[in-house]
């Protein structure tokens, strides 16, 4: 299941070859990127140091101003062909890395590095150089197409943006390709659909295809079955993974829906407000769950278990806000086994088990 | 949970079930671009827009009000028979009036009256139209006292009170008023030339003549710097007879020294002349304070002759004429010469072959030439000092065919009137230019009545026009340029047996610039009003001169149905360029400002502001002061002030649109700035854009109309606001409701169309309107 | 009033300040483009003696470069200096006491009415879509909205002042002293003919506003609840549908203004709006600046109270 391996790198190879056949013309900076990416296809596709977003907040007159504190310092690294899972409630953040990993917004701090290279601070031709690098699917199927646009133009256009405009009959062909691999089939049936005319699923397929076109090393899946009928969820999955077997393309998945990462993930992060609490192997995770967020969550999902008992967590209140984050620990008002203590510091992320570590303070100290 | 975006819900409206009847037939091109691909395509998309429009009652009543306003535009020339210079002619636009008078049966003793002459008409000191005279052969004169009188609907009528008949000669065959200082009638007949009182016509002298005259020249009423009291000269001939009669003034330096000269000569004793017969009225040429050089010219069957006129005068204080007589034959053509000049054969015109080329007695500029017309329509030039020719050209044209020349006439313009008639019998009148013999107008300048011409044309300076009557009994007036002013008919017409049309426009004063045309006809006086009173605007009807003005005219004279046709075109272009431009102007800001946001967004958005809340009205004013009235300038006025509304909508819409994830999707898959905004978020817009554009074209023409009625239009261009500014400048608003009605009407439909369009349109993109 | 509420006045009140300004610059530089000077009617009398000439030269500034008479001119404006009239030669602010009051009244009057009337008339009609009130009221509104003003106002007056009689030919009393009665009397047709205008676009606006609220959830619930009609249509639905209609206020007060304008041109109404369309052909400057400097504090003003009320009356407004 890792991209690691004879298969990833013979695919980041692939990548590089592929990746100079478009549209060389526009390409000047990005030789730099050529060289330094490829030469270090052993090392971590995706690279994140201590990322920042504060939000800041339009003030009164005269008085200071205030931030949200949307992303407070997270770090992760993706290996080639690694399915990473960032699960969380709505709100904590999870939707801004993603953002921000693909610089559609600037982070506030931190370092992203796609194959070593830092695009944290990068703008203009250069950074549109980096996006063949990283490619997104979005929540609403239907609001990530271009209304618009029929199947064929909405597909086309990444290879028009890197200047393929001079070679049609290429786009055609690498845009039936994708489609192929998006499984939409019959290819010419869809080719010059509107989105309106595509049910939810073949909408998501489309951006999958849109997304795969430029042969990216990584792809951020942004909740993209949450909005699909349950019977349909599979399917997608399944081809994410399927994208996985046979390009090797790493993927963020990003959800709120533990069964979702369970399916297709090796690992799991769990976010809170901001901040990691609990990161580990997908199996590991769902049995052994350590952080009470975690264990709150995965209470709720719901198992068609008769059998089995619940145990009953109590997480009282509602989330903070995120304008004024509880000082220290920020899950500690919500926490039933919180502390004076906790308020002191935001705990690290510390290896409990082999390959599971877990923000905690009690945990870390061994009480919980 | 599947939440839906309200696009989704919108262009959801049919869930796709089945795609079969949806796939697209491929073409077999392998590539992206395909021009069969694109226009599937947009064909899609317009046929489901269409779908929804049409469900829209409001959008297709609007849209058929649209397309006839297109119609009418474009068809204009068919719905119309008028361009859209027309004019209603002056027989519409003028009500001319006339009053008739029997002429009194007891001042012809009872006497048929049916040799009643030419009348005349006097004005005395005051310049007004004061009396006139018709006399008769059998020896009464009726003078008629003169009122001028304000007329019914305006202008100047005219009242004749009462009437004087007197006794004169019998036999007299011509009178002539002789006026300036020298207020008598001069009558000629039964070979005496007789000076009757202005007042009682009774003969103060007497001359005997010798012989009985049928041709009577012009009378010079010469004056200069000593003489200013004015001697007259009138010159008088039969057949072999040519005699001047002279006659110096009453007073001169307060001494009555009244002389008269009488002399002829018979043109038999010259030898040039011997066989020839005098044929038309000889001409005097007078050259005012020379002496010399003044001369008789008279034609015969045979040729031109010219004969000293001999005036001495004995000096000294008392400048005193001592004689006055006829010397010799200066110079003589021959037709025959002219024609072996021309090789042509020349016969004279049948009534009056020659005309001094300018008539004005007191210049002498101008005069050097005599205009000879022969009968088949050519014209020589004879230069009167040695006469010679000059020049030779004809009048015949494609509209005067074989033409048959009755007469020529010198004007105080110093153009040459010539009458005659053309194939097929039908007469003509033209004005040519003496200096070349070319018809004037670039031989445009021709008219021709409904029959002959009869009697001498007249020239009124201060109308100006030309003045004729034509043998069926029309009276036509004419511009300068030969142009159909308005024609009047002879009350009895030429049914009565005997009926004398004269114009005694020369003599009748103006009064404050009415023209009257009097004669008699059938023992009536007929007073009738040449220059009449202006009725424009018209009502709706068929007028006199066979036109029908559906909708009636303006007060210029214009017929308001075309008008109001050709005006769609100018209302259609301002509407739709000024429509574009806004919501083209409008768009770019609005994306600018939705899309990048920060500091541009706040610039764009203040200046939005401004514009939105600026009294649109009052400002726009002051901007048409600035920049001047014109089409161009109103556009850009409209533009203006429309364009902060559009982008106000635009930027919602875009900050709308930055939301969804295409956006973003687009940023994700490398595209620029320039892409997404013209790839995905100009097409998204452009719905929108396109529907506030239809709005604008309904406001633009109402803002059109109104800036038109403050004054701040384009004159020279045709709009239904500038209709309606005349309507309000020209005073009418209360009293033509004709064309009051179809302007406001048509910019009420036309701005009411669009709107509808507008609304239907906006059922279209935005779903929650449509009816449940 | 809390500090919500506050800082949003504060906020619009600098806004209108702002507004104004641009206007007032706006116009100042149109005005320095127009092809005459204020002098120029004046000194056409041969009777001017140069000295006098210099004289109105520096009266009005001309002496100066631009940037001086601009803030001379803001000056003057702000503190409501207008100087005197070149074709009267009285104080132009004599000209505008009595005017500035009839052309509120005119104006301000009218739009009050006709908002108020168009509420009522436009939620009722859209309470009953389809029926054959709302066809009606629906084509007259869409015929009116789109007619031109000044055009009403002549068929108007060729009707009622001409053909009937009913009403007097000019918009004012003539003969002093005068009753209320008879100012009413004389500028019915004029109001009347604003009123029917603005009606138009009201009525539709609020119809569109209401069809849009009616669809929305919480008025099902109500009926659902089995609440009225009436109460239903006025105390839910219409509240609801109004503040649109308060957006549209601003524009409208715009137009309004305009549509003033032109019809006390048609009707002679004796009211600021007359006096600038005259100032303005005669070139008659310091009269044309006062003019349109009021009207267009008079826009604002509309504006302003439109945008207080509105945030009176919507609380979300007050949070943006």
């Amino acid at each position: 299941m890792n991209g690691n391996g004879p298969e990833g790198e013979a695919w980041a190879a692939d990548g590089k070859d592929k990746a100079m056949v478009v549209g060389d013309d526009e390409l000047k900076g990005g030789d730099e990127v050529e060289k330094e990416g490829v030469q270090k296809t052993e090392g971590n596709v995706l690279e994140v140091e201590d990322l920042k977003k504060y939000y800041k907040l339009k003030g009164e007159l005269f008085s200071k101003p205030r931030y949200v504190k949307a992303i407070a310092g997270v770090s992760f690294n993706i290996k080639p062909g690694e399915m990473m899972g960032m699960v969380g409630e709505t709100g904590c953040g999870k939707t801004v890395v993603a953002r921000l990993i693909v610089r559609v917004e600037d982070p506030t701090g931190g370092a992203i590095r796609f194959h070593g290279v830092d695009i944290a601070k990068m703008k203009g031709k250069k950074l549109r150089q980096f996006r063949k690098n990283a490619q997104m699917i979005f929540q609403d199927p239907y609001a990530s197409l271009n209304p618009r646009m029929t199947v064929l133009q909405s597909v086309s256009e990444p290879l028009f943006n890197y200047g393929m405009r001079k070679e049609p009959e290429k786009v055609y062909t690498k845009v039936v390709k994708a489609l192929e691999d998006a499984g939409l089939l019959p290819v010419k049936e869809y080719l010059e659909r509107f989105p309106h005319e595509l049910s939810g699923g073949e909408r998501q397929r489309v951006s999958i295809a849109r997304a795969i076109i430029l042969k990216p090393s990584f792809i951020i899946a942004d909740e993209p079955v949450s909005m699909l009928d349950v019977s349909i969820r599979a399917g997608i999955m399944q081809l994410l993974l399927s994208l996985r077997e046979e390009y090797g393309i790493a993927c963020l998945l990003i959800t709120h829906d533990f069964s979702v990462a369970r399916y297709v993930c090796d690992n799991i992060t769990v976010m809170y407000l901001g901040r990691f609490v609990e990161k580990a192997e997908t199996e590991e995770l769902i049995q052994n769950p350590i952080h009470p967020y975690t264990k709150a969550l995965l209470q709720a999902v719901p198992v068609a278990d008769p059998t089995r008992e619940k145990e009953e967590l109590p997480i009282s209140g509602d989330i903070p806000s995120p304008i004024d984050t509880p000082s220290g620990c920020v899950f500690r008002t919500r926490c039933p086994y919180a502390i004076d203590s906790c308020a002191d510091s935001m705990p690290e992320l510390v290896e409990m088990r082999p390959g599971h570590k877990v923000a905690c303070h009690r945990v870390a100290r061994g009480e919980i | 949970m599947e939440e839906k975006s309200q696009m989704a819900e919108y262009e959801e409206a049919e869930p796709p079930r089945s795609f079969s009847h949806l796939a697209q037939e491929d073409d077999g091109t392998t590539s992206v671009f395909s021009w069969k691909r694109t226009f599937a395509r947009h064909k899609k998309q317009v046929l489901a827009g269409w779908k929804i429009y049409r469900k829209s009652r409001i959008g297709m009543a609007g849209m058929i009000i649209m397309l006839s306003f297109v119609f009418m535009a474009v068809f204009a020339p068919f719905l119309t028979p008028y361009d859209p210079d027309f004019i209603a002619p002056a027989e519409d636009v003028f009500n001319a009036d006339y009053i008739s008078i029997p002429i009194p049966e007891d001042a012809a003793g009872g006497m048929a009256a049916e040799s009643w002459s030419v009348p005349m008409g006097s004005s005395g000191s005051t310049e007004a139209l004061d009396t006139i005279t018709v006399y008769s052969r059998e020896g009464h004169a009726v003078q008629f006292s003169v009122d001028l009188i304000a007329a019914e609907g305006g202008g100047v009528g005219i009242d004749i009170p009462s009437s004087e008949s007197y006794d004169i000669p019998v036999g007299i065959d011509v009178m002539l008023p002789v006026l300036f200082k020298n207020e008598m009638f001069f009558a000629i007949g039964n070979e005496a030339l007789h000076e009757l009182s202005y007042d009682t016509f009774t003969t103060s002298r007497a001359t005997e003549l010798g012989f009985e005259p049928t041709y009577y020249s012009n009378l010079w009423n010469r004056w200069s710097l000593t003489n200013t009291e004015g001697q007259l000269f009138f010159a008088m001939a039969n057949e072999t007879i040519l005699s001047i009669y002279s006659r110096t003034p009453d007073t001169s330096m307060g001494m009555s020294t009244v002389k008269v000269f009488f002399d002829k000569v018979n043109i038999s004793s010259y030898a040039e002349t011997a066989d020839d017969v005098i044929i038309a009225d000889p001409i005097i040429i007078n050259l005012a304070d020379e002496e010399n050089g003044s001369m008789v010219v008279v034609p015969t069957d045979g040729g031109v002759a010219a004969f000293e006129l001999n005036i001495s005068y004995s000096g000294g204080l008392f400048n005193t004429t001592d004689n006055v007589g006829l010397g010799d034959m200066i110079w003589y053509i021959s037709y025959e010469d002219i024609g072996d000049q021309y090789s042509r054969d020349v016969e004279p015109a049948l009534e009056q072959p020659i005309a001094i080329s300018k008539e004005n007695p007191s210049e002498k500029e101008g005069k050097n030439r005599i205009i000879f017309a022969s009968r088949d329509g050519y014209l020589y030039s004879i230069f009167r000092s040695n006469g010679t020719l000059e020049w030779s050209t004809t009048i015949a044209s494609t509209q005067i065919r074989s033409p048959e020349t009755m007469g020529i006439y010198p004007t105080y313009r110093g153009v040459i009137i010539v009458t005659g008639m053309t194939e097929p019998g039908v007469g003509f009148i033209t004005i040519v230019d003496p200096e070349n013999g070319l018809i004037e107008g670039g031989g445009t300048w021709i008219f021709t009545p409904d029959s002959a011409v009869i009697g001498r044309p007249e020239y009124v300076a201060s109308i100006p026009a030309y003045i004729f009557a034509s043998q069926e009994g029309t009276i036509y007036i004419l511009e300068e340029t030969m142009e159909l002013r308005a024609t009047f008919s002879i009350p009895g017409g030429t049914e009565t047996t005997t009926s004398y049309v004269g114009n005694i426009v020369n003599n009748i004063g103006s009064y404050q610039g009415n023209y009257f045309a009097v004669v008699t006809s059938d023992g009536k006086l007929y007073a009738q009003s040449i220059t009449g009173t202006y009725v424009a605007p018209l009502p709706p009807g068929t007028y006199p001169s066979g036109n029908t003005y559906h909708l009636g005219t303006d007060v210029f004279g214009h017929d308001i149905l075309t008008n109001l046709l050709y005006a769609t075109r100018t209302e259609l272009v301002i509407g739709i360029v000024a429509a574009v431009l806004s919501a083209v102007l409008g768009t770019i800001v609005g994306i600018m400002a939705g899309y990048y946001g920060g500091w541009i967004d706040s610039v764009l958005m203040r200046l939005t502001d401004i514009f939105l809340t600026l009294p649109m009205l009052v400002v726009a004013l002051l901007f048409a002061a600035v920049l001047g009235p014109s089409i161009l300038n109103i556009i850009i006025i409209i533009a203006i002030f429309s364009w902060a509304g559009v982008a106000r909508v635009i930027r919602a819409q875009t900050l709308t649109l930055k939301t969804r994830c295409f956006i973003d999707a687009a940023k994700v898959s490398g595209a620029s700035d320039t892409t997404i905004i013209f790839r995905h978020l100009a097409p998204n817009v452009l719905p929108l854009t396109f529907l506030y554009m239809v709005f604008i074209v309904s406001a633009a023409i109402i803002t059109e109309a109104i800036l038109a009625f403050l004054g701040m239009g384009d004159q020279t261009a045709v709009t239904w606001g500038m209709m309606l500014q005349y309507l309000k400048i020209s005073g009418n608003t209360l009293t033509a409701p004709w064309w009051l009605l179809p302007p406001g009407i048509a910019i009420t439909m036309f701005s009411l169309s669009f709107y509808m369009m507008g609304r239907a349109f906006d059922e279209v993109i935005n779903p929650r309107l449509r009816s449940r | 009033m809390d500090t919500k509420m506050k800082r949003y006045l504060v906020g619009r009140l600098v806004q209108t300040v702002i507004v104004l300004f641009s206007i007032l610059t706006i116009t100042f530089v149109l005005f320095e483009m127009l092809p005459a000077r204020p002098y120029d009617l004046l000194m056409q009398s041969p009777l001017m003696k140069p000295s006098q000439k210099e004289y109105m030269i520096r009266l009005y500034g001309f002496d100066k470069p631009v940037l001086d008479r601009y803030f001379i001119y803001m000056k003057n404006m702000l503190t409501f200096k207008f100087g005197n009239s070149i074709s009267q030669g009285r104080p132009v602010w004599d000209l505008l006491s009595a005017r500035i009051p009839r052309t509120l009244t005119l104006f301000g009057l009218s739009v009050i009415v006709s908002y108020v009337v168009g509420a009522v008339v436009g939620s009722i009609i859209a309470w009953r879509r389809g029926g054959v009130a709302d066809g009606t009221a629906v084509v007259s509104s869409l015929v009116f909205y789109n007619m031109p003003s000044f055009w009403i106002g002549l068929i108007f007056l060729f009707v009622f002042s001409f053909k009937l009689g009913w009403f007097p030919l000019t918009a004012w009393p003539q003969e002093v002293p005068y009753s209320l009665l008879d100012v009413a009397h004389h500028t019915f047709l004029p109001m009347i003919t604003l009123v029917l205008l603005s009606l138009a676009g009201t009525i539709l606006l609020m119809r569109t506003s209401m069809l849009e609220v009616i669809g929305e959830d919480y008025i099902l619930t109500a009926v659902a609840k089995g609440l009225k009609e009436r109460t239903v249509l006025f105390r839910h639905a219409a509240r609801n549908a109004t503040l649109p209609l308060a957006t549209s206020f601003v524009i409208a007060f715009a137009f309004a203004m305009g549509g003033a304008v032109v019809l006390e041109q048609v009707f002679s109404f004796p009211g600021v709006g007359l006096l600038y369309i005259r100032s303005l052909s005669q070139l008659d400057f310091p009269v044309a600046q006062a003019t349109l400097y009021i009207l267009t504090l008079m826009v604002l003003a509309g504006n302003l109270i439109a945008d207080i009320l509105y945030a009176y009356l919507d609380p979300r407004v007050r949070l943006e």
